[in-house]
């Protein structure tokens, strides 16, 4: 509503017509149930939501979970604690590493293990790796959702450096299943520990190069 | 092959069945090779990314490994796509509704099932789990790995192109 | 606050209700009967030098045949501001598999109850919407329990929608 000159409410409203009665019914907003079903290109994943929307407010969400259940918890009943850790991996498949040491450090409390502190530092740095390549996912995908094709584009470049990190130490690139019981794998490389510093060197000027 | 020259008159036979006439700027080829090469050149899958394997497929449609050369452009409606590609675990309560987006396809229309979960349910042999895609949709294309690299995943695609290459003319009826 | 401090709290209000308390590695465990569980996590919510108001998880246990009764509830809460943390294991027999709900004192006990129904049977009273959340609606079985199989092939105990697609697909084929 714009009162001398300036902006004051924006109203969410029905049109305004005082001569005519039917028309304000005509052209009132009702309200819609809209199935935003399991396939839609923004839930990444799968995830079912029934929305209640007046015009295009939502009113009401009703989400639906479920369509990605597949029973890890079932399966690790039969399984040793080294062949359950690639299912942990699958959790939360964006930062795969550190799904696994929660599932480590689990079992170290309950074995009473106790971890080198070299193991405990490598973990942190592929904690915070995967957790940097999560972040980097989100901003990509709800950039994407919001019609800025650039960001995507530009995360998605940068998460490959982090995926060749991953892949020069353990071999895969995602589901990296890297931190074992008691510790890590294998110990990180030289080749790892120098491009992790370049890394770090330029990660900052590119996360900057995202800002509008 | 002989020399080509830009002035030739004549048609020349570039490959089986293709023929260029190059003072002409013309190509000859029959009318089915010429809807496979248009059907394969730009193939339209519809998002279908369930799990992990929806982020390696979305890797690899970034800038490093670009799937745009290929023609390829994720379309986020299945009326307007020719493939699915299923990339990640599909759970029995999931099921129905991949058929409904099948039979939303126009045809002709294929299924390309990327990942072990979808090609033979994977690591997940539980439940609530369908073990490989194939128990309720013809599949063309299987793209194993865990999740299958980028590489794998362009690889699967270029064997879909042959596929298609190789198809003949007629009405796919799936 | 000492876990033994918070212990001896409630085993002085309510002592004939539990049953037990484990401590390891640093967690304290209190195993009690369901007759007044509700109160008892009540009064953990709510007295203030206690005050655990943060309701982490409510999971299930199945203990077919090495324990009676077969199954456990277990909360896990925590607290904010001292920062304790306890777990409770609420005893269900597995003929009368009921519990009473906690969701009006923890919002979020809402879905993770729908998932202990879903997953082990156990129902519970006086929840606004327990129905399924992991597994489709008209699913039959309860998947968590022992007795359950792990295997995709359920053979005739099938869902029904699938054995309909499955069929569906063999008549085209």
């Amino acid at each position: 509503m714009i009162k001398n000159g300036k902006l004051l409410r924006i109203f969410y409203s029905k049109p305004r017509s005082v001569h005519n009665n039917m028309e304000r019914e005509i052209t009132a907003t009702k309200e819609l149930i809209v199935n935003m079903g399991p396939q839609h290109p923004a839930t990444h994943g799968v995830l079912r939501l029934v929305l209640d929307v007046d015009g295009e407010r939502i009113i009401k969400c009703t989400p639906y979970v479920g369509y990605l259940h597949r029973g890890i918890e079932k399966l690790s009943e039969d399984l040793t604690y080294v062949q359950a850790l690639p299912l942990t991996d699958r959790l939360d498949y964006l930062a795969s590493a550190a799904n696994n040491i929660g599932f480590c450090v689990a079992i170290e409390k309950l074995l009473g293990l106790e971890v080198p502190p070299r193991a405990k530092f490598i973990r942190t740095i592929m904690g915070e790796m995967a957790r940097i390549c999560s972040h980097l996912v989100w901003i990509a995908t709800h950039a994407l959702d919001i019609g800025a094709m650039t960001v995507f584009l530009y995360a998605m470049r940068d998460r490959e450096v982090f995926l060749d990190l991953f892949e020069m130490v353990t071999g895969a690139r995602m589901t990296v299943s890297y931190p074992r019981v008691g510790g890590v794998d294998v110990m990180l490389t030289t080749n790892f520990l120098i491009n992790c510093i370049n890394l770090l060197k330029h990660f900052q000027k590119k996360l900057l190069s995202m800002r509008p | 092959m002989a020399l080509i020259l830009d002035t030739l008159t004549e048609p020349v036979e570039v490959e089986e069945g293709v023929k260029v006439v190059p003072a002409a700027n013309t190509i000859i080829m029959p009318i089915a090779k010429l809807a496979s090469w248009g059907k394969r050149s730009s193939i339209w899958p519809v998002t279908f990314g369930l799990a992990c394997c929806a982020i390696e497929m979305m890797a690899t449609g970034a800038s490093h490994y670009d799937l745009d050369r290929f023609g390829i452009i994720f379309r986020a409606s299945p009326r307007q796509s020719d493939v699915m590609i299923i990339a990640g675990t599909v759970t029995k309560k999931m099921a129905p509704i991949i058929v409904n987006l099948y039979h939303q396809m126009a045809e002709p229309r294929y299924v390309i099932a990327m990942g072990s979960c979808a090609c033979s349910g994977g690591v997940f042999n539980t439940y609530s789990t369908v073990q490989g895609v194939d128990s309720f949709l013809p599949v063309d294309v299987y793209i194993p790995g865990c999740p299958p690299r980028p590489e794998a995943l362009l690889d699967g695609i270029i064997k879909f192109q042959e596929l298609i290459k190789q198809e003949p003319y007629k009405q796919r009826k799936r | 606050m000492q876990s033994s401090d918070i212990v001896n709290l409630l085993k002085e209000k309510f002592s004939k209700e539990i049953l037990c308390t484990v401590y390891f590695r640093g967690d304290c465990t209190i195993i009690i009967k369901r007759d007044k569980a509700k109160e008892i996590l009540k009064f953990l919510k709510e007295t203030p030098s206690l005050d655990f108001d943060y309701l982490i998880d409510v999971t299930g246990v199945d203990y077919m045949g090495a324990r009676q009764p077969r199954f456990n509830v277990v909360y896990h809460l925590m607290s904010i501001k001292n920062a304790n943390r306890i777990r409770v294991k609420v005893e269900v027999p597995e003929e009368d598999c009921w519990v009473e709900t906690v969701s009006d004192l923890w919002a979020t006990a809402n879905w993770h109850e729908r998932e202990c129904f879903d997953m082990f049977g156990i129902e519970f009273k006086g929840h606004p919407d327990l129905r399924r959340i992991l597994m489709p609606e008209d699913w039959e079985g309860y998947p968590l329990r022992k007795d359950y199989p792990v295997g995709s092939d359920l053979g005739d105990k099938e869902w029904k929608t699938f054995k309909d697609i499955l069929q569906q697909t063999k008549e085209r084929a």
